[in-house]
């Protein structure tokens, strides 16, 4: 039973990482953008600027894996009758979006790629902890959002937009790479409200950055937007019998 | 296996939209065969297919599936079936062998056993030469067949293909057809989807035809055919001048008329000063024109 099971989730993985075997390229953008922010990063902050750019890069990492990859494939799946054949099938849903999201994760490995060594050689070991402890909590709900924008976007050929958006918006815009107190007045509050920026702030508290806005603020919106999530997820994911 | 694969009572579904896309549908399918689902667009049929696939939930009516039924029971359901959907489309990055392998290891195949199935389906769909060729590089017709053998390799006892030869050339068809009656051989079920008379009249050994959501009739080819009062058309290209037959359907400037004779075929032929005249038996579109009242029909 444990053995089907796992064949079936890396049926799925099997499937769904054949596009990024055939275009690597998408692998290496993701690689140099990382690096590319250590540089700048690097460049203006020093030190404290690796710091902050390990926090960045775990964070912006797992969003972009968890909301625009997840939520792009099953975007796709369901452009292309895939899910339809895949419903039909002995596949669950859990089966079908843990086959997914392990082959997406070959993303994530490659901004670890890139952020682990400059870790290591700076000094920011425990901020990488940190930072990919929340980035799992963070991942959780950011595939649970992409989930969400996969099922109920009506034209499933739209996905790709609604998620890069969102992706892209919310890991540069937010004090992602940068700390929230550098923020004016109530705006640091406000912009709490914002997923990928409590998760960074979360991380950077407990790595000891400093604080910007009480840690409950950022805890309390992180498990806010993953019971949320979740919740939306369980009521829009359809797996046949609609 | 012996005995019904299927059986639907009364089966309707009706869309959040208020629009039913099936009233009333009642078939039976048998292991062993293949059974059409025939009707225009729109019918029902892709709609019937998605409530005995367990992808609609009946608003009306029952089916069971092989033996289970397709809303308590559909878990089990899913696990006897498999579906090539309208429509489907390979991912490009595929290759034929990755898609087959991929799909029946997502349907707990070890990846040996997923490789051996996936090699013997594709040599009889003529696509182990392509096998290691990307999706985006193969024709239409390939990537068709690639999705008929990711299922016919499933080992499923249940097999719906909704309209799996559209847009296939002829060669193409008679691989699909062939592949598929050697299936049903091994004592399987087959339902399929089609609004080409041809093919269902070929290849069906059931035929189901829904009209306007509702089943309008159902049996064997032959059967279907015995409702036509006429046993015999003459197609006439040209001139139809002095025809005299009791039933004639006007096509522009080509007639069919009806007769229930081979000699009241002969005599209509020879009424007619027409250039070209062709004599034909009624096949199954006849049938299906005359059970759903349409042009030339009742």
């Amino acid at each position: 039973m444990v053995r089907e099971g796992l064949r079936r989730i890396w049926g799925m993985t099997y499937l769904a990482s054949r596009w990024i075997i055939r275009q690597p390229l998408w692998l290496i953008q993701g690689f140099a953008i990382t690096i590319g922010f250590f540089v700048l990063l690097y460049a203006w902050g020093g030190r404290a600027g690796v710091n902050n750019f390990v926090i960045g890069a775990v964070v912006a990492g797992m969003w972009g894996v968890g909301i625009n990859l997840v939520g792009q494939d099953i975007g796709w799946y369901r452009l292309m009758k895939l899910y339809d054949m895949f419903v039909a099938t002995e596949l669950t849903p859990t089966h079908f979006i843990l086959g997914v999201f392990l082959s997406s994760m070959v993303f994530e490995a490659t901004t670890l790629a890139a952020y682990l060594p400059i870790a290591l050689a700076f000094g920011a070991v425990r901020q990488l902890i940190t930072a990919l402890a929340v980035g799992l909590v963070e991942l959780t709900l950011a595939t649970f959002l992409g989930l969400v924008v996969a099922m109920r976007v009506s034209a499933a050929t739209n996905v790709s937009s609604v998620t890069n958006t969102l992706s892209s918006m919310l890991q540069v815009l937010p004090p992602v790479y940068y700390p929230a107190y550098l923020l004016p007045g109530a705006v640091k509050y406000a912009v709490m409200a914002v997923p990928t920026a409590a998760a960074a702030e979360l991380a950077r508290q407990l790595s000891g950055l400093g604080a910007s806005v009480p840690m409950i603020v950022p805890l309390a919106s992180l498990c806010t937007w993953v019971i949320g999530a979740f919740l939306a997820a369980n009521k829009v994911v359809r797996w046949g019998m609609a | 296996m012996r005995g019904n694969a299927i059986e639907a009572e009364e089966l309707g579904k009706r869309y959040p939209n208020g629009v039913w896309g099936a009233r009333n549908v009642n078939l039976t399918a048998r292991y062993g065969e293949v059974t059409v689902l025939l009707g225009p667009n729109g019918a029902g049929k892709t709609t019937t297919v998605g409530m005995l696939t367990t992808l609609l939930k009946p608003s009306k009516g029952s089916a069971r599936v092989a033996g289970y039924d397709v809303v308590r029971d559909y878990a089990e359901v899913r696990k006897r079936i498999a579906l090539c959907p309208q429509d489907i489309s390979i991912d490009a990055n595929w290759t034929p062998l990755e898609a087959v392998t991929g799909y029946l290891m997502l349907r707990g195949f070890s990846k040996g056993d997923a490789v051996e199935e996936a090699k013997y389906w594709l040599e009889v769909l003529d696509l182990w030469s392509v096998r290691n060729r990307v999706a985006r590089a193969l024709s239409g017709g390939q990537r068709k067949r690639v999705a008929v053998a990711m299922v016919l390799a499933s080992n499923a006892s249940v097999l719906f293909l909704d309209e799996p030869t559209t847009g296939l050339d002829v060669e193409g068809k008679y691989k699909v057809w062939r592949a598929l009656r050697d299936f049903v051989r091994e004592g399987k079920c087959v339902v399929m989807t089609t609004h080409d008379m041809r093919e269902a009249q070929l290849i069906a050994d059931r035929v189901v035809m829904i009209h306007k959501g509702v089943t309008a009739a159902s049996g064997t080819p032959e059967e279907l055919m015995r409702v036509v009062p006429y046993r015999f058309k003459v197609i006439v290209k040209g001139s139809a001048d002095g025809l005299n037959a009791s039933k004639v359907v006007r096509l522009g400037d080509r007639v069919v008329a009806y007769a229930r004779s081979r000699e009241e075929a002969l005599n209509i032929a020879s009424s007619v000063t027409a250039s070209s005249v062709a004599i034909d038996e009624v096949d199954l579109e006849d049938a299906y024109l005359e059970v759903i009242g349409g042009e030339g029909g009742r």
